[in-house]
């Protein structure tokens, strides 16, 4: 496209480290909405990335940075020819990786607590996804193809 | 973060809270402040009106979910509008067209209560 800057075909990686502090969530998505429209992925994909993004810093946010008040998550976006990977990555306790979808009918009942969809969320917009927890290192791994 | 701003009125019988902006978990204490409000005013039926632009995270689905839990509580049917087409899917994902109606604008929303 005349004119729009692009990402060079092969594979280039950016790193954001931002602090423990809700709201900082969103420099992570826009830069990830950035390369995402740079690599050419609609605008709807884009959304979906942003706000999986966003509920993966979420995560990292509230679950880790129990530690020194200068840590900070690393936010890595590796771009190539055909997919663009997000890795979030925090220090601190793992946070529950639960599977399935949330049952709302118990929500609404009062059953269960409201909150609980982030990893649903997560899982249902982007195309790979991998929660890691090793050594007190917590990882978010995403992942959404140019060809879906 | 934009900051949120909560505003409500009531259309008749209609209570209608106007999300301006980013809801997340600091939502809260504001969406439930308007929602008294309306009922206070005589609301039966609730009308959430959101901006196009808005970002709403898995801490702000809660809030909206516990406002439509609480209407069903008290017989009010829940209509939203001026969703993004996004948030149009999550809302779908996540099972909430079950419980409230999708609608363009606030006047198709009011012809949605008729």
């Amino acid at each position: 496209m005349e004119g729009q800057l692009r990402m060079p075909d092969k594979e280039q990686e950016i790193e954001i480290h931002i602090p423990h502090r809700l709201g900082f969530e969103k420099v992570a998505m826009e830069s990830a909405a950035t390369v995402a429209a740079m690599m050419g992925f609609s605008s709807d994909r884009i959304e979906d990335l942003k706000t999986a993004v966003g509920e993966a810093c979420i995560n990292a946010i509230e679950h880790g940075g129990k530690g020194s008040p200068h840590e900070r998550i690393l936010v890595t976006l590796t771009s190539n020819e055909s997919e663009l990977r997000v890795d979030v990555e925090n220090s601190g306790d793992a946070f529950p990786v639960e599977h399935g979808k949330p049952n709302i009918a118990e929500k609404m009942d009062g059953r269960s607590p409201t909150r609980g969809w982030g990893l649903f969320l997560i899982r249902s917009l982007v195309d790979k996804v991998e929660f890691r927890s090793h050594e007190g290192t917590n990882t978010t791994n995403m992942v959404i193809c140019l060809d879906r | 973060m934009e900051q949120l701003k909560v505003e409500h009125k009531n259309r008749g019988d209609l209570g209608i809270i106007e999300l301006i902006g980013d809801v997340t978990a600091l939502a809260e204490e504001s969406v439930m402040s308007a929602s008294k409000n309306i009922d206070a005013a005589g609301a039966r039926n609730v009308l959430l009106k959101f901006n196009k632009a808005s970002y709403i995270n898995s801490a702000g689905i809660a809030i909206i979910i516990s406002l439509v839990s609480d209407a069903r509580k008290k017989n009010q049917k829940v209509a939203v509008c001026g969703l993004s087409g996004h948030f149009k899917k999550v809302f779908d994902m996540i099972g909430l067209t079950d419980y409230l109606s999708i609608h363009d604008t606030e006047e198709a929303a009011l012809e949605g209560f008729k």
